[in-house]
């Protein structure tokens, strides 16, 4: 039975502003999607909106063949992460899992056995009886994650889980959550603002920006082929070279750099920007500017300095053309 | 198959009905005798005149006017002389190194728990004819708006003193030491730093202080001579000569300045609400022997005031015959042959705020939930909070006398000789009309305290519980309701402390065979019997005061209880 998630023309305003605009989704079953976009996109309210929180204005949601669109958010029982874990402090790590179990008419025996799995799950068995306020900031959004599986949700909803960890945390908790997903095989939505987190961790992405949809795809057709200069901009670095009213787009890191003495065009580098294994140059000519990302050994090789004349290529199988460069960029 | 299939939002409906009926207990009790009282001021009375046409006329009485002059100069001063000196004691706790600073804080809070007369007698037996200082030669002219003043003074002082230190407890560390760092000197970071942060609480207390003494009762009764305020005037014209509409009229001019000042604080605190972030990094004073023995002085002035308030309240009630037979004596706390029935109503008075805490505390916070914290239509909840922060405007006596008007009508005519009977009126006598006013006449505070308690709390939580499926009122009971366990007790010694000793609502209310203890100080001193008065005056302090303690031992133990679960939260959040 396919019990995929299907939006249709969701619309949400809050007075005179609209956070929803139409908003037709689908979130395939088993599959991790992440929405991406920067604050104020409308993102957390979709995300709000599955999960019955908010009220869409219009527009309908299906699980399944299953309508749910006028459901409260206890009948849809979908397991939500929040962004501020909302642990109950008064309550340990155990009583928090178990907190939305007892009105499911299991007994208590069964209640039981079912934390013990879920601390298993999220590796917490030792800090059962601690209470979140004694748990390090991981930890709190491990248990924050088993409450909202103990239930076996059809459906897991995060929202910006791992925004207020350390970034050495994030990046564990990330490929965890990943894991954890792949091996329940549970339909999450994941809203990050994060385009580097949403790249690494979904099988989808929905880029959003303003109340709508500016494109969903794979991670890597979001990165190699993006729809629009917005998503162009806002995922990965780019740069954008306007001539003749056309507009080419290219990443920096497909910016071929030679020294003087090759083909192409002329340039000058202006900036160095030292980053580990790679160097990030900013190159002028005239009025143009252009960012290229090249292996720090290949500066060392070629001579290449601080106001070096420099030649440029940009492979065509690279550029991507728009008719417009994003407002702002 | 797990969809339990509810039908739409029964939780929602739920939760929409209960704010409708705490909406519709204020309209009940809050709204509809305010609007009974303005009905009756203009409306026409047995004198075959016009509402508005009284209502110029009693406003032109000379009389009256005097009053409400008086009753204006009087609240001016009282209040800046009782914030100027609630300001120098602030300072003096938290600016300076000063010793005893617990000792101080308990004594300038000691008037805070006893009734407004007890202000008024322990003048009389410092300042009256036969008043201590007056027999050691000097005479201040106790009866009259000095009288007045200075009671009001020891009234309204250690209400500007919570509200002056709340002010100084949240000021911020960095703003001086940021003003060192730039070279500014002690002088220079006082006028830029503490006064500007303080302007604001000291407008705010100023207005609490005027409307506090402009409808105060208790004291121009006992020192008042004759000199004559509103709120004086107010009760002779009802209790007195039974002139209900003319004492509708000085309910309402009582309400004018009342509301006044209620706007302008509020507008006042509006605009400053900014400042106070969660993440202020507390103030330490640095050593300064020349301030802190100013401090000290200033201090010790203080207590040695509030002490011999209280001392010559404790000597009225203890010595046979003031001033010509000074054995000790218990006598006067068995209130024999006494006016206001005696020890009978200290017990009305326990069971009035017994039920008053409880009931209230019910209310209160039970209101606050509706309104924060549920998904009930938006203009419920903003009617609700308007109407449960509107007592923060109306005078006691303003409450009592609306009340008389709403309950005592036996039912509501309606043109076209349709009638209903009035549901309220069998409250009218029994002594749940009195926990009724008391509970409106203090809910602002505890509602508010309510409110700040529940904000801390993560907004979440509704939502956590509303996702895993667990009904509201499991998680008010088992996760809202611990978490706010201190602000409840809070908020029921609050009830409690106050119940015991206002009488400005409860004087038009009291059925005569049930009079609260307050009311008996006053008939006392009517009739005069000022020692059995002081007894009752020092029975209701200690009564408080227990309380009080019992509350701070409570909360003590429930903060090492709760430390498990907030002490390293707390940390974060200083940390932040």
């Amino acid at each position: 039975m396919v019990r995929s998630l299907r939006l249709f023309e969701i619309c949400k305003s809050y007075g005179p502003v609209k956070a929803l605009s139409c908003v037709s989704l689908e979130v395939p079953q088993g599959r991790f999607t992440c929405l991406l976009g920067p604050s104020g996109c409308g993102k957390t309210t979709l995300l709000r909106t599955i999960a019955g929180l908010e009220k869409p204005d219009s527009g309908r949601i299906f699980l399944g063949s299953r309508e749910i669109t006028g459901l409260s958010p206890s009948a849809r029982g979908f397991g939500v992460v929040f962004q501020s874990y909302a642990l109950f402090p008064n309550l340990t790590a155990r009583e928090n899992i178990a907190y939305g179990l007892g009105s499911r008419g299991l007994n208590p025996r069964k209640i039981q056995l079912r934390v013990l799995e879920m601390l298993d799950l999220v590796g917490l068995k030792g800090e059962a009886d601690r209470y979140p306020s004694q748990l390090s900031g991981g930890q709190q959004q491990r248990v924050a994650l088993a409450r909202a599986l103990a239930p076996a949700p059809d459906l897991l909803l995060l929202d910006e889980p791992l925004s207020a960890l350390d970034a050495k945390v994030r990046m564990n908790l990330r490929r965890e959550l990943r894991n954890l997903q792949e091996r329940l095989g549970i339909t999450t939505v994941m809203v990050t603002h994060d385009q580097e987190e949403a790249l690494s961790i979904a099988d989808e992405v929905v880029v959003m920006k303003d109340g709508q949809i500016m494109q969903k795809g794979s991670p890597l057709e979001i990165y190699d082929r993006p729809a629009n200069p917005f998503v162009a901009d806002f995922v990965g670095a780019i740069n954008f070279l306007e001539d003749e009213g056309r507009v080419t787009a290219i990443r920096p890191e497909h910016v071929r750099v030679f020294p003087e003495g090759k083909p192409g065009f002329q340039a000058e580098v202006r900036e160095i920007e030292f980053r580990g294994a790679s160097c990030r140059l900013v190159l002028g000519s005239g009025k143009t500017r252009l960012v290229a990302d090249v292996p720090a050994s290949l500066l060392k090789e070629k001579g290449i300095g601080h106001g070096c004349p420099v030649r440029i290529d940009l492979p065509p199988e690279h550029c991507i053309s728009f008719d417009s460069v994003p407002a702002g960029a | 198959m797990k969809g339990n299939h509810r039908p739409l939002g029964t939780d929602e409906l739920c939760q929409a009905v209960l704010a409708g009926i705490f909406l519709a207990l204020l309209v009940l009790f809050v709204f509809a005798p305010l609007s009974e009282l303005f009905f009756k001021a203009f409306s026409g009375g047995d004198d075959g005149l016009s509402g508005f046409g009284r209502f110029a006329g009693t406003l032109s009485d000379p009389a009256l006017r005097r009053s409400f002059w008086n009753s204006l100069w009087v609240s001016m001063t009282s209040s800046s002389i009782a914030c100027g000196a609630a300001l120098l004691t602030v300072l003096s706790l938290y600016k300076t190194r000063m010793p005893g600073k617990p000792l101080v804080r308990g004594l300038a809070l000691l008037p805070l728990f006893a009734p407004t007369m007890m202000h008024g007698i322990a003048l009389v037996y410092l300042f009256g004819n036969k008043g201590l200082v007056t027999g050691l030669g000097w005479n201040i002219g106790l009866y009259g708006p000095k009288g007045i003043v200075l009671a009001e003074i020891l009234y309204v002082f250690p209400q500007a003193f919570l509200i002056l230190s709340a002010a100084l407890e949240i000021s911020d560390r960095r703003l001086y030491e940021a003003a060192e760092t730039l070279g500014a000197g002690t002088l220079k970071r006082f006028w830029t730093v503490t006064l500007p942060g303080l302007r604001y609480a000291l407008l705010n207390a100023f207005f609490s202080g005027f409307t506090l003494s402009f409808t105060d009762f208790g004291a121009p009764k006992v020192v008042g001579g004759n000199f004559n305020v509103l709120a004086t005037d107010i009760y002779k014209q009802v209790i007195g000569q039974q002139n209900l509409s003319m004492g509708a009229v000085i309910g309402l001019l009582l309400l004018g300045p009342a509301v006044a000042a209620f706007l302008a604080e509020r507008a006042v605190s509006g605009l400053h609400s900014a400042t106070v972030s969660s993440n202020t990094v507390p103030v330490f004073p640095s050593k300064n022997p020349l301030a802190e023995f100013f401090a000290l002085s200033w201090c010790s002035l203080v207590g040695i005031l509030s002490l011999s308030v209280v001392g010559a309240v404790l000597v009225a009630a203890l010595v046979k015959v003031w001033p010509y037979d000074l054995r000790l004596t218990l006598d006067h706390f068995l209130f024999r042959n006494v006016a206001g029935y005696g020890l009978e109503s200290y017990k009305n008075s326990l069971f009035i705020s017994a039920v008053t805490a409880i009931l209230g505390t019910a209310a209160a916070f039970g209101g606050a939930y509706l309104v924060e914290k549920t998904k009930s239509p938006r203009p419920i909840r903003e009617a609700a909070r308007f109407l449960a922060l509107l007592p923060l405007a109306l005078p006691g006596l303003v409450i009592g006398l609306s009340y008389i008007f709403l309950f005592n009508r036996p039912a509501f005519e309606f043109p076209g000789g349709f009638s209903l009977k009035n549901p309220l009126h069998v409250l009218y006598g029994t002594p749940w009309i009195l926990v009724a006013a008391n509970i409106v006449h203090f809910f602002s505070v505890p509602f508010l305290t309510a409110v700040t308690a529940m904000r801390r709390l993560d907004p979440a939580f509704e939502s956590v519980s509303a996702t895993l499926g667990v009904p509201l009122l499991k998680t008010f009971r088992r996760v809202t309701l611990p978490l706010c366990f201190p602000a409840l007790l809070e908020i029921g010694s609050y009830f409690f402390v106050n119940a015991m000793v206002t009488i400005s609502a409860v004087v038009f209310l009291y059925p005569p065979s049930f009079k609260p203890a307050a009311l008996a100080i006053v008939n006392m001193e009517d009739a005069g019997d000022i020692a059995p008065a002081a007894a009752m005056s020092v029975l209701l302090l200690v009564t408080n005061i227990a309380v009080r303690a019992a509350y701070g031992l409570l909360a003590q133990r429930v903060k090492k209880k709760s430390e498990l679960w907030l002490g390293k939260e707390r940390k974060e959040v200083a940390a932040a």
